[in-house]
């Protein structure tokens, strides 16, 4: 029995100071191996289309001194066409629709370029509405490991140790640890002012799952607790810049069920109750018509990307006088 | 609180077992007992404080009957009446939480009814702990056990480790344990193997079984569009994920109980080895096996009433079986799957011809799989149609298994090579029985405690992921 004693009581020694030493280890190796090598091939593309955003954000504040910002996900990015816009109204108008999937993330750098007398319209992906700020998406970590340098500062030990697991899993899949630079064929896909005008047509045979978006499975009840868009809003109101919220680009089945409209009342309440100005409705930025959509629900094609961005012309000049 | 979740392996757990021992130390005994009960009952109340009374009110009535049952405190009742009347109570009881909205859909459908659905939440592990009550005055009944003590009782009923997923225990082989004295001492070799099980049932749970689940949940999810390839890969994905889930919770709770000294029985034998349904249900869920046996076909008549009553009652075993998992047209198909291909494997063998083990083991593995399919599935259709999806060759598509990884990949579970390389060793613990010779061979050694801490970090380094959340599939039970 003694030995059996003694071996319980290593056992769990070994296990205490393992759960010590092995996460320290962790910890130190991820933050030397942040932003020392790029990664990800979609991580740098990623990190492309912000520079090239920021850099459109930046003339405009020289320019203007104001900005009118579409925000959310790829809906926009694909959804909106800035430039063509901007030439019709001569409004600062800029597409920062970046990657749904950085999640709350993308409100961090939405931060970094607003400033006051901004006005901000957001189309957000319905996924959003149910992340809170406490969880690394593995996109997010995928683009954190190599741009997120300062970010890392903000996280916790435990969100560092799924990071630095998460770069194992990427040097495994990838077996490199140095992705290959950004194509050229890639980097012209958007314009100059960050709009992705390579989504000509319809791509055959999109899968299910990826065409429908169904707005039931993403929207639970909208809290505000730990919730990054709580926050973003909060944030904008601080600092003087207009929000409106209104519904992303996505493509839908035939009609809405009676769960989806709950779903989506939801969604207004939430926006309701924190003060902001809902545009539209459950339909403003639905199609039914499969010919608008690129190759995935959320991404218009061309002739989709301008009957939205026609829309928000019409309705663009009410909301800069307001 | 899961067993799954840092509160309980750092905080819960280590408290429960300290103060026990303790309060033994210092004889105690009734303080203790009375201590794990009240643990018990808080680790059931933590998961919804309202179920509390339900379980109570279920334990007094039959305590009470037992009481009844032993002429404790009235006489002159018929004991035949009155387990009669204890049974049918039990079973409405658990059929007014179970199955009552079912039972309202079912009559809206059949006569185009309209009755309003009643507001009626399913209290936790209400299937288990009220399945071992009926076996528990049946006991009583049979004088196979003495009435015990209220708090003894009462602990039988409770006991955490094993209170919400089984497994079924029964009273004989459960209320000596509680009552001896030897259980009360703190013993180092069952807190070892304790240890140790709990830690590979939760490897099993956290690494396979949470593995799985994405894929399979995924699939499931999307059952309209898959191809044949994608299809295999959701029911192989449910069939391992359930296994390692269930025998996983199960590895759990002997281990924890055997930290306690209580010895609870096995569950699970390697069930996909099994070369036909009757080994296959000789090594799955024993416990639930040996009680449906015990407490309905043996009374049914079992094999004493002719070949034509045998196959009866084997097919309302495996009826009540399904009915028992849940209420849901999925599971009663699913029962009657096993209860049909239970009666054809006995007709089989009155052939006397032997099949090659490899078919036989490959038919009744491919049988399971197809079976698991309606266990899964949301409805009768949706199960259909992902049968038909497995058996459709022209949509086999093989080049589109990259295609299938892009679109898992899309709904947030992809991670490539993790199952490749977790698949195979999963496979090798099924069929090499890897957990189970090394718990037969378990030895105070370094090697040990290196499988410990390496499970355990493999564990918490699922666990410390910001967005983990699991629950056990048979939770809902």
């Amino acid at each position: 029995m003694k030995e059996f004693k003694r071996f319980f009581i290593i056992t769990l020694i070994v296990f205490v100071f393992s759960m010590i030493v092995a996460p320290v280890a962790l910890i130190n190796w991820i933050d030397f191996m942040i932003g020392r090598h790029h990664y990800s091939k979609t991580a740098d593309y990623i990190n492309y289309l912000i520079e090239q955003k920021n850099a459109k954000a930046q003339e405009y504040n020289e320019k203007y001194g104001y900005k009118i910002v579409f925000f959310s996900g790829s809906n926009t990015l694909y959804g909106i066409n800035s430039k063509y816009i901007h030439e019709k109204t001569n409004l600062p108008v800029l597409n920062y629709g970046i990657h749904m999937g950085l999640e709350h993330y993308i409100f961090s750098e939405a931060e970094k370029i607003l400033k006051a007398g901004d006005i901000v319209i957001m189309p957000l992906e319905f996924s959003i509405y149910k992340k809170n700020n406490s969880s690394i998406p593995s996109q997010l970590a995928e683009y954190l490991v190599t741009y997120g340098k300062d970010y890392s500062q903000k996280l916790t030990p435990v969100q560092k140790i799924g990071l630095a697991f998460y770069l194992i899993r990427l040097i495994i899949q990838y077996h490199k640890i140095e992705a290959d630079p950004l194509s050229e064929e890639i980097l012209s896909q958007t314009n100059d002012f960050g709009d992705f005008i390579a989504n000509k047509g319809v791509v055959p045979d999109i899968q299910n799952n990826r065409k429908y978006i169904n707005i039931t499975e993403s929207i639970p009840k909208v809290t505000n607790k730990n919730f990054a868009l709580y926050d973003f809003i909060q944030f904008c109101k601080k600092n003087d810049i207009t929000i409106f919220a209104t519904t992303p680009f996505f493509y839908h089945k035939n009609t809405f069920t009676k769960a989806e409209k709950n779903a989506f009342e939801n969604i207004k309440t939430f926006y309701e109750k924190n003060g902001v100005d809902f545009i539209g409705d459950i339909d403003t930025g639905c199609v039914f018509d499969e010919k608008k959509v690129y190759d995935f629900g959320y991404h218009a094609n061309d002739s989709g990307q301008k009957e939205r961005s026609d829309y928000f012309i019409k309705i663009l000049g009410n909301l800069v006088f307001i | 609180m899961l067993f799954n979740s840092y509160q309980f392996l750092l905080i819960f757990l280590p408290i429960v077992l300290i103060v026990y021992f303790l309060l033994n130390k210092f004889r105690l005994t009734k303080i203790s007992t009375i201590w794990l009960i009240v643990v018990s009952l808080y680790f059931y109340a933590s998961w919804n404080f309202k179920f509390l009374w339900i379980i109570l009110a279920s334990i007094l009535f039959n305590y009470f009957t037992g009481l009844l049952l032993t002429g404790k405190i009235c006489h002159r009742i018929n004991n035949k009446i009155i387990l009669t009347i204890g049974i049918i109570i039990n079973i409405l009881f658990l059929g007014y939480y179970k199955y009552t909205n079912f039972l309202i859909e079912n009559i809206n459908g059949i006569f185009h009814q309209n009755f309003n659905y009643m507001h009626v939440i399913m209290p936790l592990a209400i299937s288990f702990f009220t399945f071992q009550q009926i076996a528990y005055i049946v006991d009583i009944y049979k004088q196979k056990i003495k009435q015990p003590d209220f708090l003894t009782y009462t602990l039988f009923i409770t006991f955490f480790p094993r209170l919400m997923q089984g497994p079924i225990t029964r009273g004989e082989e459960m209320l000596p344990q509680f009552l001896s004295l030897r259980t009360k001492v703190i013993n180092w070799k069952n807190l070892s193997l304790g240890l140790f099980l709990l830690t590979v049932g939760l490897f099993k749970k956290v690494v396979f079984a949470d593995m799985l689940s994405k894929w399979a949940v995924a699939g499931l999810s999307q059952i309209d569009s898959l191809t044949m390839i994608e299809s295999w890969i959701t029911v192989l994905s449910y069939t391992f994920q359930i296994y390692f889930d269930f025998s996983g919770y199960t590895d759990m709770a002997i281990g924890i109980a055997l930290m306690f000294n209580i010895n609870v029985p096995q569950n699970f034998n390697n069930p996909y080895i099994a070369l036909d349904i009757q080994d296959f249900w000789r090594r799955w869920h024993i416990t639930l096996s040996r009680c449906l046996k015990d407490y309905v076909y043996i009374p049914l008549g079992g094999n004493r009433k002719g070949t034509f009553r045998t196959y009866c009652n084997i097919f309302w075993v495996f009826l009540i079986c399904g009915i028992w998992h849940g209420a849901s047209w999925t599971y009663i198909v699913w029962g009657i799957m096993h209860g049909i291909a239970s009666i054809i494997n006995r007709l089989y063998k009155l052939l006397n011809i032997e099949m090659p083990k490899f078919a036989a083991w490959l038919i009744t593995f491919v049988f399971v799989n197809i079976s698991w399919i309606y266990f899964s599935a949301s409805s009768i259709s949706s199960a259909n149609k992902l049968l038909l999806s497995c058996l459709n060759i022209l949509n086999f598509d093989l080049p589109k298994i990259y295609g299938f990884d892009m679109r898992f990949r899309a709904s947030g579970h992809s991670w490539e090579i993790y199952p490749l390389i977790i698949i195979p060793i999963m496979i090798f613990f099924i069929f090499n029985n890897f957990f189970r010779d090394k718990l037969t061979n378990f030895k105070p050694k370094p090697v040990y405690t290196f499988y410990i801490v390496f499970m355990m970090l493999a564990v918490f380094y699922n666990l410390v992921k910001p967005d983990y959340s699991s629950t056990f599939i048979y939770f809902q039970f």
